[in-house]
């Protein structure tokens, strides 16, 4: 971890007066909480009156868009700017990339939650799907490290110096496979993970603070609502005297505010005719249905504009283009979404073993409870209207910070979050049947131990395959790794006695061993699950990015070749189109050859050859701009009379 | 845990062989529980050992940190889980219940009502109308088998526990062979439960 922590961006020059301020003392250490969400993301730290506070960028925006665009010259643009290239280039434009954390190619496509988007997408190793961006291929989990990487620019430049530590926030119903992901990605962006902290699980701890700031006791049951812009979280919890202890937890880790959106694009390609959309169709579709979904939050009714399908100019006679879009419409659409979270609430009350009318409040978090249908759905699954007083967009991140600087030393307060396991870990028995090792909503961190048996005389291996879900088939839940235990005394059936042990720490990721006991002999494994980066691939991947300083300038220099290139080539096309006619055949084919060497160096990634082959483009040609220069003069005289010259 | 610390340096310590879950929360060894005395005395234990207080300690400190908290919830999670709870006392009086190989007490009884259940359960149609309302039946009614599983086994273990002060806890095998027997019923009613939430949820997705 040496490594990680010495790595600092350049150009971190300390601000002095701004240390003095933000060291409270000199004796704080520097560290933020992060809310890696599916739409924008955020960071916070504790400000100087001691209270947790998003940080800024320069135009005074704290919400960072989740969006990352990889440019065709290797740069790589986030949030805002990366935004405003999705419509032009949405194939090298990644939004929602948390909807693809620890995720494999066949679970996206498959099932609830396909979500159509304009990217290429295929599986890569330990079949974790991977983004294609014409020659190149990303990772989610490096598409994540530049948001997280950008966040700890602006924290770092905010607070006068680097990171000493960061939580980051995951939602309580990821897998083991997508919080690997997500602090692969933080390591990866050279953070140090002080832990993963479910979302709503920090939401509790901003809105815990506010009642015991008061002095007043909200304490007892909460149950926090979050409804993100891909996932959605339900968690019951206890306060009592500054412990949070979540006692149940559930959701649907791809259920959001975008599906929301997917059921307004399905309309807008009804409407426009239009079953398969390209990228950059899809992308503008999407873009009018979250302006729809956000007015209607406020709105009765709202304007939509179709957008016009490719090869059309216009929209035939008959067709304005134009719809209206009323309230109770987009919540027909959205019904059966909500529904499916109410499933996820009844359980999570029954897990918990409390009842609906047992709660002291219900917590709205996440942008999407905005919605005013949610609002409604919520107060009546919990038969009392739901707090929304802080912030549902930055209450995730002001609670990380406040972790975060609880995990520090900083502060001196009593208070506690005790976290469980959302999802229950087991192994695959005989006939494919999942044994469950720790059941969901287990507390963390915990350990246990199960004892198996072999099953033929003189067995000397035996494979583990642990896995990840509710159901009693192992082909319906989550592969999360396989190993074989090997070495084992050859003995009678059912003689030897192997002892499997489970552990979850407190950031809720899981080891595994296992060891034959009755012979004295010990075999121990351990095991990572296999789709996690290995932290040789993530030593790689961050001398890469260092040595990205010296391709920068490379890379610029291609950038405005190409650039170049791209207008002369289309001038030069216009030319042909316009007065190819002057040239003779042999003279047409001399021209479009060299006009295709350019074309192809552009393609390249040698910048020098570029710019000489639109030198040589340049000579080529110029007879034949003196000739178009000669046509235009005459066609400036045409129709004139001679006494126009006189 | 009075030995949890240095009592001089007040340093964390390694946890100890084996540890008495009952003892480690301060609660009598018996299947009636003081749930509010476990749940106070859990939180105040996550005080003092969860790792989150050790953030800024030591290595070894947060891996011993770490051990004790482990522990505390393995014990919490066994405790106030009754069947959990149950398979620890049967262990404590010398009955391991998960051993491999150890065959469980057959009663033909018993073995005829989890059939007929099972049979019940899989004739129900659930995209039939009256389907919730038919697993709400059986839900009732295996809660109230629940109920009375506890409750014997309660009663059971009350008469051979608490053990006296300074004396080994004993029952008679009789006795042990009636819990163990309960225990069984208790096990089995528990994945109905289970069995009936899947069903339920299968609806619940269905209903949309």
């Amino acid at each position: 971890m040496d490594l990680l922590l010495d790595i600092a961006e350049p150009g971190q020059s300390r601000k002095p007066h701004e240390v003095d301020l933000l060291e409270r003392g000199g004796r704080q250490r520097r560290v933020v909480g992060i809310d890696l969400g599916t739409t924008f993301s955020l960071v916070a730290a504790i400000n100087l009156e001691g209270q947790p506070a998003c940080i800024a960028d320069d135009a005074e925006r704290t919400a960072l868009p989740s969006v990352v665009h990889y440019g065709l010259d290797g740069a790589v643009l986030v949030g805002h700017a990366a935004e405003a290239q999705a419509l032009l280039h949405p194939q090298r434009t990644i939004s929602s990339v948390k909807r693809l954390m620890g995720r494999g190619l066949a679970e996206l496509s498959s099932g609830e939650g396909g979500m159509q988007t304009p990217l290429q997408l295929l599986d890569g190793e330990g079949g974790m799907v991977q983004i294609v961006l014409g020659a190149r291929r990303v990772s989610p989990v490096e598409v994540s490290a530049e948001i997280l990487r950008s966040l700890k620019v602006r924290a770092e430049e905010a607070l006068g110096g680097p990171l000493q530590g960061a939580v980051v926030t995951v939602p309580a119903y990821f897998d083991d496979a997508q919080r690997q992901a997500t602090k692969d990605a933080a390591r990866l962006a050279g953070l140090e993970v002080m832990r993963l902290v479910n979302e709503p699980t920090a939401a509790a701890l901003a809105y815990g603070l506010d009642a015991f700031q008061e002095g007043e006791g909200r304490q007892g049951l909460f149950a926090i609502y979050d409804l993100g812009g891909g996932t959605f979280d339900i968690s019951i919890l206890r306060l009592n005297e500054g412990v949070f202890q979540v006692l149940a937890t559930g959701g649907n880790s791809r259920l959001g505010g975008d599906d929301f959106d997917q059921r307004v694009v399905d309309y807008l390609l009804r409407e426009a005719g239009v079953s398969i959309p390209d990228s950059r169709f899809l992308q503008a579709c999407r873009r009018e249905a979250r302006r729809i979904k956000e007015q209607l939050s406020e709105w009765e009714s709202v304007d939509a504009t179709l957008p016009l399908p490719d090869g059309l100019e216009a929209w035939p006679a008959g067709e304005s283009g134009r719809r209206t879009i009323t309230r109770p419409q987009f919540e027909a659409w959205i019904g059966d979404l909500l529904h499916s979270t109410g499933v996820a609430c009844r359980r999570a009350l029954k897990d918990a073993g409390v009842t609906a009318a047992a709660l002291q409040g219900v917590v709205l978090v996440g942008g999407s409870t905005r919605v005013p249908l949610v609002r409604r759905f919520v107060a009546q699954l919990f038969q009392r209207e739901p707090l929304c007083d802080l912030d549902p967009d930055q209450v995730v991140a002001l609670g990380a910070a406040h972790q975060a600087d609880l995990l520090a030393g900083n502060g001196d307060t009593e208070l506690l979050l005790l976290d469980v396991t959302p999802l229950s870990l087991g192994l695959e028995t005989v006939g494919e049947l999942a044994e469950k090792i720790i059941p969901r909503n287990t507390p963390i961190p915990t350990a246990r131990a199960q004892d198996f048996t072999t099953f033929k005389d003189g067995q000397t291996a035996m494979e583990i395959h642990v896995v990840q879900g509710e159901r009693e088939l192992v082909s319906q839940c989550r592969s999360l790794a396989r190993f074989e235990l090997r070495g084992i005394p050859p003995m009678v059936a059912g003689a030897a006695r192997i002892r499997v042990t489970f552990g979850v720490d407190a950031d809720g990721l899981l080891t595994v061993s296992a060891r034959e006991e009755s012979t004295g002999i010990e075999q121990s494994v351990r095991v990572k699950p296999s789709y996690g980066l290995s932290d040789g691939q993530i030593e790689e991947m961050l001398r890469d990015a260092l040595s990205h300083g010296a391709a920068d300038l490379q890379a610029r220099l291609l950038n405005e070749a190409r650039v170049e290139a791209e207008r002369v080539l289309s001038a030069v096309g216009a030319a042909l189109k316009q007065d190819g006619d002057l040239l003779s055949e042999a003279e047409l084919r001399r021209v479009k050859a060299v006009t295709l060497q350019l074309w192809e160096a552009s393609r390249g990634q040698d910048a020098t050859l570029i710019n000489q082959e639109m030198a040589r483009l340049d000579q080529e040609t110029a007879f034949f701009a003196q000739r178009r220069m000669d046509r235009s003069i005459q066609a400036a005289m045409v129709g004139r009379n001679m006494t126009d010259f006189a | 845990m009075d030995t949890a610390f240095c009592p001089t340096c007040q340093v964390i310590q390694p946890t100890t062989g084996n540890v008495d879950y009952f003892r480690l929360f301060s609660l009598q060894f018996s299947f009636s529980l003081a749930v509010e005395q476990l749940e106070e005395n859990y939180q105040s234990l996550q005080r003092q050992f969860h790792p989150d207080r050790f953030a800024s300690r030591s290595a070894t400190e947060r891996r011993l940190s770490l051990e004790h908290v482990t522990r505390i919830n393995q014990a919490y999670q066994t405790i106030r889980d009754p069947l959990l709870r149950s398979e620890y006392l049967l262990e404590r009086l010398g009955y391991r219940v998960a051993d491999p190989g150890q065959s469980e007490p057959q009663d033909p009884a018993f073995l005829m009502e989890v059939m007929e259940q099972r049979e019940a359960l899989e004739a129900v149609d659930l995209s039939a109308a009256g389907a919730a309302q038919q697993l709400g039946r059986m839900r009732e009614e295996t809660e109230r088998c629940l109920e009375q599983d506890e409750a014997q086994l309660a009663r059971l273990f009350a008469s051979c526990l608490p053990a006296e002060a300074g004396r080994e806890a004993v029952c008679a095998p009789e006795l042990r062979q009636q819990i163990v027997r309960v225990n069984h019923r208790l096990r089995y009613h528990r994945r109905f439960l289970e069995a009936l939430d899947q069903a339920e949820e299968n609806i619940s997705e269905q209903g949309v």
